[in-house]
């Protein structure tokens, strides 16, 4: 007798950024917040464009064009909340979202190369491509992608505060 | 997507109560603790103690203040912080830290229930200059550490330079206050 053995599916959120798409693990995705006023007080993380205090956090807002390298307005219509993490320090990231999100599920990551075909070098923060419709999306470690800004500003890694 | 939790972990949020100046540097709201400042003054009224120094490479402090038989170095909020320049009024003379801080305005007193830790996505020397944030009346405000105004090695770039004055000179050591212990106190 032989069992059906259903394929484990991944979730994934798929956001709009500038022109394109990209996709977040759905397990790293806190919520999707309606918009609100940023808050601001100086610092210089170049890619931290204000605060929000979400839950009684305080949730850093990432400047979409700094992080993510994409033209995109600091506002948005909703807040999207993910987790990162670095040497198991946990935290929240607010991407801003000017359009619809959604939710798309996967069977398999495509595994990426170091180099797209199309564009050129892929970023290390790309973790792999799902297939959604004829398009394929690229899936964004948010833990990756700011060590990666973190490296380049050469900005050394920041014990948390006690 | 995951429900987060909805009551903060712990260690990220201090509960304990503190008395907080409230005041501004070019429009943006800050609070230290109360018991870190020595006095407050006007400018105008501590002009004749401030003496203009010549630079010793860092651009934040121009004045140094003498009280008593202590000199302190005079940092400009609004270079330390990296706002647009602004008319200070007040200067802010720290308690422990032989550092004057030069503000706009003294809003009010407060008592900060809750301190939240600054997020780790905060890299910078932001790192230094804040203990945490609190919300005043649903805004974020920065809570300064008193420490953050100056770096160990800016103040004894001051002290160095200061110590080729001759009035200085005798103060500078003696009156040298020890950060780590000036720490605790707070």
């Amino acid at each position: 007798m032989s069992v059906a053995v259903e394929a484990p599916t991944r979730s994934f959120v798929l956001v709009p950024l500038g022109g394109r798409r990209i996709a977040f693990a759905a397990d790293s995705v806190i919520e999707l917040t309606a918009f609100e006023k940023l808050q601001s007080f100086p610092h210089r993380t170049p890619w931290i464009a204000g605060v929000l205090v979400r839950r009684n956090r305080v949730v850093p807002v990432c400047d979409v064009g700094k992080l993510f390298g994409e033209e995109a307005p600091v506002t948005g219509r909703f807040y999207l909340i993910a987790e990162w993490q670095e040497r198991g320090v946990r935290d929240w990231c607010a991407i801003p979202v000017a359009g619809e999100c959604e939710l798309a599920s996967a069977e398999s990551v495509l595994p990426v190369g170091p180099v797209d075909p199309r564009t050129g070098p892929r970023p290390a923060f790309v973790s792999g491509l799902i297939p959604v419709g004829a398009e394929e999306i690229e899936v964004v470690d948010l833990s990756k992608l700011i060590q990666e800004r973190r490296v380049a500003l050469e900005i050394p890694h920041a014990e948390p505060a006690s | 997507m995951k429900i987060a939790p909805s009551e903060p972990r712990q260690g990220r949020r201090s509960s304990r109560s503190e008395p907080v100046i409230l005041f501004s540097i070019a429009g943006q709201a800050f609070a230290i603790n109360a018991n870190a400042i020595q006095e407050i003054r006007t400018t105008d009224s501590i002009s004749a103690a401030a003496t203009e120094i010549a630079p010793a490479g860092i651009a934040k402090v121009r004045h140094r203040l003498r009280r008593g038989r202590k000199f302190f170095h005079v940092v400009n909020g609004c270079v330390h912080f990296g706002l647009p320049m602004s008319r200070p009024t007040q200067v802010v003379v720290l308690r422990n830290y032989r550092i004057a801080v030069l503000v706009d305005s003294i809003d009010r007193m407060e008592t900060m229930t809750f301190l939240m830790a600054l997020p780790p996505g905060f890299l910078g020397p932001e790192r230094l200059w804040y203990r945490g944030i609190t919300l005043v009346a649903e805004n974020v405000v920065p809570v300064v550490n008193p420490s953050g105004f100056l770096t160990e090695q800016e103040l004894m770039q001051l002290d160095a330079a200061a110590a080729a004055e001759p009035d200085v000179a005798s103060t500078i050591g003696t009156e040298g206050t020890n950060r780590a212990s000036a720490e605790q106190a707070q």
